[in-house]
C-alpha cells in the first residue's frame, strides 16, 4: 500500500526491465487504463498495450495474437474472463500478474467490483506468476480480504503510511446549498490552482462548471460522460496550465499525472475516508504545499446514504431474484421485473453463479445487509472527520489502524495560515481571433521562443 | 427549441410523413443499409447521413419526445410524424436567429470528414511539437490507424517537417480566406492542438462563440464539409491537404458491397431474375439493390426496367401530386407496378437537393437580411 503519487507503477515497470519480463496488470477503470497506456508511451516504451471492451474486433485480435511482443499487458478483468484471452495468456509468460486499485476486489472495499473475484482461480491458470497487488486505501479489514481473494495468504506486505503530510486538511461548513455555492467561490479565489473539484453527481459538475466558466473562471467537467475526444483535450489542457480547475466525479480518476495540483476541494462529501484519502491524493504529487478543502452543509450525508441504500437489492428481491434465476428466466425480464439497477444485477447474478444452493436466498440477505451497514459505518466515519473538533489528521490515521504523529502544518482545527489572495488568470486563449490562433497553433508570430 | 431538434424536424418535414421516426435515426447514424441509403436519396436528406455517427437511440427518442409534447409533431393514420405548422413555423423562426448548415454533405464526407480531422490533427499537434524540437507529448488522436498513418506520412516524406508544416498552415489559411467560406474560422482553428495551446472542446467554443454546444458540433461539421468539397474541387489549389483525403473518397464506398455485386452483374447483361437466381436472394433483394443505383447511379440505363412512356407517365404524376406516396401514383397508373413506381422517383430524385432548396424555400431571409447574418457569424 503506497499513497498516491508515490510511485506504485514504478513498482511494476522497474522490474520488468531488471528481470526482463513481461508483465500483465488488472485495471479496474476503462479510461484510467487507455491513459496509463499512453503515460508510459510518452516516456519512450512503446511496447505496451490495453485489452478492454473498448476496442473493435480487429484491435483485439490484433493485441491478442501479439502478446509476445507486448512488454506491459493491461487488461479488465472482464477480458480476463473470456476464455480464448486466457489460452492466449497461457502461451506467452508473465513474470508478474498486478492487480492495480486491489481494494476493488475486497467486498468490504469502496468500490467493490464481482467480477474481480475470480482473479485467484485465474493467477493460478497462468501458472502462479509472482503477484503485486496495489491500492493507495486499504484498511487492515480490506487488505486480509484481498489476499484471501488472491490467494495469497502468506504475501509479505508494503505498507507506508496513508499521511501525505504536504496537504493541508480544512473543512469549510455552510447552512445551505446556495451558501456552499459562494464558499466554493471563494475557495476558488482564494486557495491556489491548479486544482480539482470533486462531485458525487455528474449534473452538478457540469452545471457549476457552466457557472463559474460563464463567471470568467478557466473550468470544465470532466466525468464518464463526457466523449472520450473531449476527454482528451481537457487532460491535456489541464496538463498545459490552459485550465485551472476540473469539476470532476468522484468515479473518475484523473488518468494523467499533473504533478502540481495545489489544491483539491470536494464538494459533496465522499462515502468513505478510504475514497476521500484516494482522491486528496491527487493534490501536491511534486512535494510542494497543497491543500484538501471539504465543504459541507447539513444533510450532505444523506446522499452517499441514498446512494448505499440503492445499490442493496431487499430481501424480497433477493427472494424473488433465486426463484426466477433458478427458473432459468431471462436476465433481462428479471431485472425488469424486480426492478434491480446494474450494479444490484451484476452481484446477485455473480452470488448465483458461484454458489446456487439450497438456502441461498438467506446467506445472501445476510452477506448484503452486513455489507450495507459496513458502507453506512464508513458513512458516519466519513461524517465524523467533519464532526471532529481536535485534530482531522488524528482522526484519518485512526481510521486507517496508524498511530498518529504531529506535525506543522496541519489542518484548520490545529490552526492554518490564511492563504494569499490569488490572483485570477485571464482567458485570452479563448478570446484569440481565427488567425492569431492559427499562428499560434503553427508556431508563428511571437510567442514562439523555446520553452 | 435546440439546434439538434430543429435539424430533426426538418428531417421529419422533408420524410412527409412517409418514413418514421426510426428511418431518420438510422440516417443521422450512417446505417449503410439499402433502405437507409435510398431514404437519404429519395428523400434528399443525404446531408444528414451518418452526421451524428454516435448518437445514442435513447437520446433520439427522447429528443422526438419533446418534439411530439410541445405540438411540433403529430401522428399520421399510419403513424408515421409530420411537422405541424406550428412546428414549421419555430424551424423557420429558429434559423432566422440561427445559422443554417447549408454544406453538410454526410453522405460523401461523413465519414471520410472523420478521418480526414484525425489526420488533420494529429499532424499539426505532431508537426507543432516535432519543429519546436519537443518529441513527448500526448497524442489528440488515439486512434491506432489514423497514428500510424501520421507516421508514415513523417517517414516516407521527402520534404523537410518544416515545409510540410509551412505547407500545411498556407492551405488552411488560403481555404479559410476564400470569399465564400461559409462560417467563421474559429469553428475550425479553435480546435487545433499545438505545442503550446491545446483544441477547445465544443462546450468550451460554445462560450467563446456565444452559442450552443450542439450548434458548434453542427457548424463545425459544415465548415469541415465546405472545405472539403473545395479541396476536391480545387485540389491543385490544396495539393497537401487532397493527399491526406484522397485515398478517403473512393468510389466504390458509395454502394453496399452488395448491390455492388449486383451492379457487376448487370453490367454483364444479367437481368432481374437472372440475378435472383444465381446469387439466391430474393427478387425483392435485387429490386433493393437496383433501386440504390438508380439514386446514386446517374449512368443506370431506365429501359430494362421501365418503358420510356411509362417513365414520363410516373414522374408526370408524381411531380403534379407533389408526393412520393406509391399508392397515390398507383391509383393514377394501375399499369405501373410498385418497383417501377419506385424506380422511377428514385431515378428522379437521385441528383435533387431537397437540403437547401428546404432552406432557399421556407428558411432563407431575404438577402439582405441573409448577409447581415452571415457577416456577423463571420465576426
Amino acid at each position: 500500500m503506497l499513497p498516491t503519487g508515490t510511485g506504485k507503477s514504478l513498482c511494476f515497470q522497474y522490474p520488468s526491465y531488471v528481470n526482463n519480463m513481461r508483465v500483465i496488470i488488472v485495471s479496474p477503470l476503462l479510461s484510467l487504463m487507455q491513459d496509463q497506456v499512453e503515460q508510459i508511451k510518452y516516456r519512450g516504451e512503446k511496447s505496451v498495450a490495453a485489452l478492454n471492451s473498448f476496442l473493435s474486433y480487429q484491435e483485439k485480435k490484433e493485441v491478442m495474437y501479439n502478446l509476445k511482443n507486448i512488454r506491459f499487458l493491461f487488461i479488465s478483468p472482464e477480458m480476463l474472463n473470456v476464455r480464448e484471452v486466457r489460452q492466449e495468456l497461457r502461451k506467452v509468460s508473465y513474470g508478474l500478474f498486478v492487480v492495480d486499485e486491489a481494494h476493488c476486489i475486497s467486498q468490504w472495499g469502496p468500490d467493490f467490483r464481482p467480477d474481480y473475484l475470480m482473479l485467484g482461480k485465474i493467477i493460478k491458470e497462468l501458472g502462479s506468476p509472482v503477484v503485486l497487488a496495489l491500492t493507495a486505501t486499504a484498511t487492515a479489514q480490506v487488505r486480509k480480504d484481498i489476499m484471501e481473494k488472491l490467494q495469497i495468504q502468506d504475501a509479505a506486505q508494503c505498507i507506508y503510511s496513508i499521511n501525505r503530510s504536504n496537504i493541508a486538511l480544512t473543512v469549510l461548513t455552510s447552512d445551505s446549498p446556495e451558501e456552499k455555492k459562494s464558499e466554493l467561490e471563494s475557495a476558488m479565489e482564494t486557495y491556489p490552482s491548479p486544482g480539482i473539484i470533486y462531485f458525487s453527481s455528474k449534473r452538478t459538475a457540469d452545471e457549476l462548471a457552466d457557472y463559474f466558466s460563464k463567471k470568467g473562471f478557466l473550468t470544465s467537467s470532466y466525468h464518464g460522460d463526457v466523449e472520450q475526444d473531449q476527454r482528451i483535450l481537457i487532460q491535456q489542457q489541464f496538463l498545459q496550465g490552459q485550465l485551472n480547475w476540473i469539476f470532476a466525479t468522484n468515479a473518475f480518476g484523473m488518468g494523467i499525472n499533473k504533478e502540481n495540483v495545489k489544491t483539491v476541494i470536494h464538494f459533496h462529501m465522499p462515502s468513505s475516508v478510504e475514497n476521500f484519502v484516494q482522491e486528496i491524493g491527487r493534490a501536491g504529487r511534486d512535494g510542494s504545499n497543497a491543500q484538501s478543502i471539504l465543504l459541507y452543509s447539513k444533510g450532505d450525508e444523506v446522499i452517499p446514504m441514498q446512494l448505499a441504500e440503492s445499490e442493496t437489492p431487499g430481501s424480497s428481491q433477493i427472494r424473488e431474484f433465486y426463484r426466477m434465476a433458478s427458473a432459468r428466466h431471462d436476465t433481462n425480464t428479471i431485472q425488469q421485473e424486480l426492478f434491480l439497477s446494474d450494479t444490484q444485477m451484476r452481484v446477485l447474478l455473480h452470488y448465483f453463479n458461484e454458489e446456487p444452493s439450497p438456502g441461498w436466498e438467506n446467506k445472501i440477505i445476510e452477506k448484503l445487509t452486513s455489507r450495507f451497514l459496513a458502507k453506512k459505518k464508513k458513512i458516519v466515519e466519513m461524517k465524523e472527520y467533519v464532526d471532529n473538533d481536535s485534530c482531522r489528521r488524528e482522526m484519518i490515521y485512526r481510521a486507517f489502524g496508524e498511530v498518529p504523529v504531529n506535525q506543522e502544518r496541519c489542518c484548520d482545527l490545529c490552526g492554518l495560515s490564511k492563504p494569499a489572495v490569488q490572483e485570477r488568470p485571464d482567458r485570452n486563449a479563448q478570446s484569440l481571433g481565427w488567425l492569431e490562433r492559427l499562428d499560434q497553433i503553427f508556431n508563428r508570430g511571437g510567442q514562439t521562443e523555446s520553452k | 427549441m435546440n439546434y439538434s431538434e430543429a435539424i430533426y424536424l426538418i428531417g421529419l418535414d422533408l420524410f412527409n410523413g412517409e418514413r418514421t421516426d426510426s428511418a431518420l435515426y438510422h440516417l443521422i447514424t450512417g446505417k449503410k443499409t439499402s433502405q437507409t441509403i435510398q431514404d437519404a436519396h429519395l428523400f434528399g436528406l443525404s446531408p444528414l447521413f451518418s452526421i451524428v455517427p454516435n448518437l445514442k437511440r435513447k437520446q433520439f427518442d427522447e429528443t422526438i419526445h419533446h418534439l411530439k409534447a410541445q405540438n411540433f409533431l403529430i401522428l399520421n393514420e399510419t403513424s408515421k410524424s409530420l411537422v405541424t405548422d406550428h412546428g414549421k413555423e419555430k424551424v423557420r423562426h429558429f434559423f432566422a436567429e440561427h445559422y443554417f448548415p447549408a454544406d453538410l454533405d454526410g453522405w460523401r464526407y461523413g465519414d471520410a470528414g472523420r478521418i480526414f480531422w484525425g489526420r488533420v490533427s494529429l499532424l499539426i499537434q505532431t508537426l507543432s511539437n516535432l519543429t519546436q524540437n519537443e518529441s513527448r507529448f500526448f497524442p489528440v488522436e488515439r486512434d491506432r490507424q489514423i497514428q500510424s498513418w501520421v507516421k508514415d506520412q513523417l517517414i516516407h516524406s521527402k520534404s523537410a517537417k518544416k515545409t510540410l508544416f509551412d505547407q500545411l498552415y498556407l492551405e488552411w489559411k488560403a481555404l479559410f480566406q476564400s470569399t465564400d467560406f461559409p462560417d467563421d474560422p474559429l469553428l475550425i482553428v479553435q480546435k487545433f492542438s499545438g505545442w503550446n495551446l491545446i483544441g477547445l472542446t465544443y462546450d468550451q467554443q460554445a462560450d467563446s462563440l456565444s452559442c450552443s454546444p450542439d450548434e458548434v458540433y453542427y457548424r463545425f461539421i459544415n465548415a469541415l464539409h465546405y472545405s472539403l468539397a473545395k479541396i476536391v474541387g480545387k485540389k491543385e489549389d490544396y495539393p497537401m491537404l487532397h493527399h491526406i483525403l484522397k485515398d478517403l473518397l473512393k468510389q466504390d464506398q458509395l454502394f453496399t458491397v452488395s448491390t455492388a455485386e449486383t451492379k457487376r452483374l448487370l453490367d454483364n447483361g444479367m437481368d432481374l431474375i437472372e440475378i435472383s437466381r444465381k446469387r439466391r436472394l430474393k427478387p425483392s433483394t435485387i429490386e433493393d439493390h437496383i433501386l440504390e443505383l438508380a439514386l446514386l447511379d446517374r449512368t443506370l440505363e431506365k429501359k430494362p426496367f421501365v418503358s420510356e412512356e411509362l417513365y414520363t407517365a410516373i414522374s408526370e404524376v408524381a411531380a403534379r401530386s407533389g408526393s412520393k406516396r406509391l399508392k397515390v401514383i398507383k391509383e393514377a397508373i394501375p399499369d405501373a407496378d410498385y418497383f417501377q413506381i419506385r424506380f422511377v422517383l428514385a431515378k428522379e430524385n437521385g441528383e435533387a437537393n431537397q437540403w437547401n432548396s428546404y432552406y432557399r424555400k421556407n428558411l432563407a431571409l431575404n438577402s439582405s437580411e441573409k448577409d447581415k447574418g452571415r457577416s456577423s457569424a463571420t465576426f
